[in-house]
C-alpha cells in the first residue's frame, strides 16, 4: 500500500509491502509518526525544537536533547571530522541571510560551526560559542531511517520511502533509481537497482533563487562561505539515508567523487554534468 | 546494502516514468525492464518470429485480438524460456505488456508496460497479474472465468486475457516448436 | 503490492492528480452503457445549439451541467442543473395575423412578429442509469434509463431502453436507444398541455485512432398529444456525425445533426412548414460536451 504526506518541507510517500492491507496501513502510520518525531525535534521552524533551543540557549547553558537529536547530532560531528570540515550543520546565518531560512531575532553567530558542540557529562548539549544549527542537510534522511525501522518493526517485509528525493529502500523491496538530468530536470538517468541502501541527490536546481541580483542556492561551502552555482547534481547511495544526505553536501562541495570518506562510510557517489 | 549500478547513465524522458507509483498518472516501462523483472539476471537474446498468413487467422480465431502482433518484439533466455512485448486496445489508448513464458510452455509472470487510461492501474498489481502465473496454452484464459475482472478497466483486462491468450496460441503454433 | 518499483531520486513529488471519466459519451445524443465506475465522480457540461427554422432567425441554446457518479458497478446517477436562452425573430410562416411572419418555437412564450430574446435558469434533471448487461463482456449491452425534469418551461419524465454491442476489438460500437417520454408543457398563462414522445436514436462510432473515435447517428422523433401517446402530431428524421476526444483526465465530445425532413398532422399553427417540423426542432442542431473528472 502507499500513502504520500506532507511533511519535512517536502511530500513524504510511503510504500511498504504486506499481504495484509489493515497491517500495511498501521506499519505505514508507524513510518509517519517516526517523521513526525524527528521534524518535531529538529525543525529550525519550531521554537521549541532541540535544534532551536540549542541555537538559542547552548552557548550559554547546557541543553539537554532527546537520544534521536543526540544521534543526528553525533552523526553530523563524526562526519565533519571526517570531510574535513566540509560538512558542516552549523552554517545556518549564512542561509538566513539569503532568506532560505526564517531569520529570528539571534545575535550574531560569525563563528558558527558544529564543530563549537559537545556534549557535557550527562548528555546535554554545550556550545563554546553562538552557533545557529541547521540539520536540514541530515535530518531528512535520518527521519526516513527511523521510519524504515518503525515499519519493519510493525511487521511490514519491505517497502520504499521518498521524502523528496532522499529515498529508502528497505526489506524485501528492490528499487530501480532514477536521477534528474541537472541540466534538464525534464529528463532522467536510470541509475540501477538498489535493495537494502538509501539514495540522495543535491542539486542547485530546485533552491536556486535570486538574492540581491545573484543567483544563490542551499549549497554553501563552509569554508568560503560561497553559494554554489554550477549546474551539476550530486548523488550518493549508501546504506542509511543519513549517510547518504549528508554525503551529497560532501560531494557537491568537493566535487570530487573519489575522497576517501565515501569509501568510508560504504557509499557511492554519482556526479551527473547537464547534458 | 545491495546496490546494482546501470552500466551507462542513460537519459531517460520524465515523462516516461513520473508517476505510477507517485500518482496513478501512468505505466510505462522499458522493454529492459520489463525483461529484468520477468526474468531477472539473465541474458535475452532478440529471436523474431515471421508469421504466416494461416498463423495469424488461427492465433485471431482462439483469441479474438484483430490487433496485428509484430513479430520482431520476441526474445528468447539461454534456457528456452520466452520473453513476448504485445500491445492491445485499452479504453483510450493501446496498452503494451510483456509475456514470460518458461521453457515448458508455463506463464511465467506478465508485466505492463504502456498504461495511460482514467481507471484501473490495478492491472498493474502483482494481485492481478498472477492470476496468469502457471497457465498454460491449453488454458481457456477467458475474463471472469479464468480471469477476474477490474472495476473500471473492463475493456482492458478483455483484452489483456484476450492478448495473453493469443501469444500461449502463437507459443504453441510457432515458438514451441522451434529450438 | 507496490504497482511498479521505480523510484526518482531528487524529485518533489507532484500532487496527485487522478483520473478521469468513464461516463463516457462518444455520441452526441446517444447514451451508451459507458458508466462511472463505482465510487468515481464526474462533472459533465453539455451545451446544444439548436439553429434555423422557416425563415428569419431561430437560435436555441441549452446548457446541461451534470455531476455523475458511479453507485456500483452498474448503477450510475446524475444531477442536472439546466439553463437555457432563446434568440428568435419571424421564424414561423406568416399567417393572417403576423403577414411578415410569426416569432415563435421552443422558447418563445407568446406569439407575436417582434424580436424575441430570453435567458432562462429552466430547472433541475435527475437521472439514473442501470447497466444490465455489459458490451464489453456480453454480445449485447442492456440498460434502463429514466430522468425526472423539473422546469419553468416543462416538467418531464424520460425513459430509455439503451441496446448496444462492440466490435473488432471494442473499435466498433452500434448503439441504440429507444426513448419514451411523457412531458407536461408550461405555457405563460399557466395553462399545460400533456404531451409524450417516442424517438429512436441509432449510431455507430469508430475508434479511428487512439484517443479519436468518430461516428454518425439517426434520430426518428414522434410527438404525440396526451400523455398516453393519443394523437401523433409530428415527426421528424436527424442524421449527422459525431467526433469524440478522450484522454485519461477529460473528454470531448461534438456532433451535428440536420433535419431531413418531417411532418405534422395537428395542430397546424405554423409548427411545420416546408416538409420540416419546428417546434423545439431546428434545421440543424449542434451538441458540445465536455466531461471532466474529480
Amino acid at each position: 500500500m502507499k500513502s504520500c504526506r506532507p511533511l519535512l518541507g517536502t511530500y513524504v510517500d510511503i510504500r511498504v509491502h504486506h499481504a495484509d492491507a489493515n497491517i500495511a496501513l498501521v506499519t505505514v502510520n508507524a513510518g509517519f509518526e517516526a517523521i513526525f518525531r524527528v521534524q518535531q525535534l529538529m525543525s529550525v521552524f519550531d521554537p521549541n525544537s532541540d535544534i532551536s533551543r540549542i541555537n538559542r540557549l547552548a552557548h550559554r547553558q547546557s541543553v539537554p536533547v532527546d537520544p534521536w537529536t543526540r544521534d543526528v547530532l553525533e552523526l553530523a560531528l563524526d562526519l565533519h571530522a571526517a570531510s574535513d570540515g566540509l560538512f558542516d550543520c552549523g552554517i545556518a546565518p549564512q542561509l538566513a541571510a539569503w532568506g532560505l531560512l526564517p531569520d529570528e531575532q539571534h545575535e550574531p553567530a560569525p563563528a558558527s560551526s558544529i564543530a563549537n558542540l559537545h556534549f557535557n557529562d550527562v548528555g546535554h548539549v554545550v556550545c563554546i560559542a553562538p552557533t545557529r544549527l541547521d540539520l536540514g542537510g541530515i535530518a531528512k534522511g535520518y527521519a526516513v531511517d527511523r521510519a524504515a525501522e518503525a515499519i519493519l518493526a510493525a511487521g511490514a517485509t519491505g517497502g520504499v520511502i521518498n521524502a523528496g528525493g532522499d529515498l529508502r529502500a528497505f526489506g524485501d523491496a528492490e528499487e530501480a533509481i532514477y536521477l534528474r538530468d541537472p541540466g534538464n530536470p525534464e529528463q532522467l538517468r536510470f541509475a540501477g537497482h538498489l535493495r537494502d541502501g538509501a539514495c540522495a541527490t543535491s542539486a542547485t536546481y530546485y533552491s536556486r533563487r535570486k538574492h540581491s541580483g545573484r543567483e544563490v542556492s542551499a549549497l554553501i561551502n563552509p569554508r568560503t562561505r560561497q553559494p554554489l552555482a554550477n549546474r551539476r547534481s550530486y548523488s550518493i547511495i549508501a546504506p542509511r539515508c543519513a549517510l547518504a544526505d549528508a554525503l551529497t553536501k560532501v560531494l557537491a562541495l568537493s566535487d570530487n567523487a573519489s575522497l576517501a570518506i565515501f569509501s568510508r562510510y560504504d557509499a557511492h557517489p554519482i556526479i551527473l554534468d547537464q547534458s | 546494502m545491495q546496490w546494482k549500478p546501470a552500466a551507462t547513465l542513460m537519459l531517460v524522458p520524465v515523462a516516461a516514468l513520473m508517476a505510477p507509483a507517485l500518482a496513478h498518472a501512468k505505466i510505462n516501462v522499458g522493454v529492459e525492464e520489463a525483461q529484468q523483472r520477468i526474468f531477472p539476471g539473465q541474458k535475452l537474446t532478440q529471436n523474431a518470429v515471421a508469421l504466416t498468413e494461416a498463423q495469424r487467422e488461427r492465433m485471431q480465431e482462439l483469441s479474438s485480438v484483430r490487433e496485428p502482433f509484430r513479430g520482431e518484439r520476441v526474445w528468447r533466455t539461454a534456457n528456452g524460456d520466452w520473453f513476448i512485448v504485445d500491445e492491445v486496445v485499452g479504453k483510450h489508448e493501446m496498452v503494451k505488456y510483456a509475456l514470460g513464458i518458461n521453457a515448458d510452455g508455463t506463464i511465467k509472470q506478465i508485466e505492463i508496460m504502456a498504461y495511460v487510461e482514467s481507471y484501473g492501474y490495478e492491472v498493474g498489481e502483482a494481485s492481478w497479474r498472477n492470476q496468469f502465473v502457471g497457465k498454460s496454452g491449453n488454458a481457456t484464459l477467458k475474463l471472469n472465468k479464468d480471469i477476474k475482472n477490474i472495476s473500471g478497466a473492463t475493456l482492458s483486462c478483455k483484452h489483456l486475457t484476450d492478448g495473453v491468450k493469443r501469444l500461449m496460441v502463437m507459443h504453441d503454433l510457432v515458438l514451441k516448436g522451434s529450438k | 503490492m507496490s504497482r511498479i518499483n521505480k523510484s526518482i531520486c531528487a524529485l518533489a513529488l507532484a500532487a496527485a492528480f487522478s483520473q478521469a471519466q468513464a461516463g463516457e459519451g462518444s455520441f452526441g445524443w446517444i447514451y451508451t452503457l459507458d458508466l462511472q465506475p463505482k465510487g468515481t465522480w464526474e462533472f459533465e457540461q453539455k451545451l446544444q445549439y439548436n439553429k434555423g427554422q422557416a425563415g428569419g432567425n431561430y437560435d436555441f441554446w441549452q446548457g446541461r451541467s451534470a455531476i455523475e457518479y458511479g453507485v456500483n458497478e452498474n448503477l450510475q446517477l446524475a444531477g442536472y442543473l439546466n439553463t437555457s436562452y432563446v434568440n428568435a425573430y419571424r421564424n414561423y410562416p406568416a399567417t393572417t395575423e403576423f403577414p411578415s411572419g410569426e416569432t415563435g418555437g421552443w422558447g418563445v412564450a407568446y406569439p407575436g412578429d417582434d424580436k424575441y430574446s430570453k435567458w432562462r435558469v429552466e430547472g433541475g434533471s435527475l437521472e439514473a442509469i442501470w447497466r444490465l448487461s455489459n458490451p464489453v463482456i456480453d454480445p449485447v449491452g442492456v440498460g434502463l434509463y429514466g430522468e425526472v425534469t423539473l422546469g419553468n418551461m416543462k416538467d418531464e419524465f424520460e425513459t430509455r431502453l439503451m441496446l448496444q454491442s462492440n466490435f473488432l476489438d471494442d473499435k466498433l460500437i452500434l448503439a441504440a436507444n429507444i426513448v419514451g417520454a411523457i412531458e407536461k408543457v408550461k405555457f405563460v398563462d399557466g395553462e399545460t398541455g400533456p404531451e409524450s414522445m417516442i424517438d429512436i436514436l441509432l449510431g455507430a462510432s469508430y475508434r479511428v485512432a487512439n484517443n479519436w473515435t468518430a461516428g454518425l447517428e439517426y434520430r426518428f422523433h414522434n410527438d404525440f398529444y396526451g400523455y398516453k401517446f393519443d394523437t401523433y402530431t409530428q415527426r421528424a428524421h436527424f442524421i449527422g456525425p459525431n467526433v469524440h476526444y478522450a484522454t485519461k483526465d477529460w473528454w470531448v465530445t461534438g456532433a451535428w445533426r440536420y433535419q431531413l425532413g418531417g411532418k405534422c398532422w395537428a395542430p397546424n399553427d405554423g409548427e411545420c412548414s416546408g416538409g420540416m417540423v419546428w417546434d423545439s426542432h431546428s434545421k440543424n442542431e449542434f451538441i458540445v460536451k465536455l466531461g471532466m473528472p474529480f
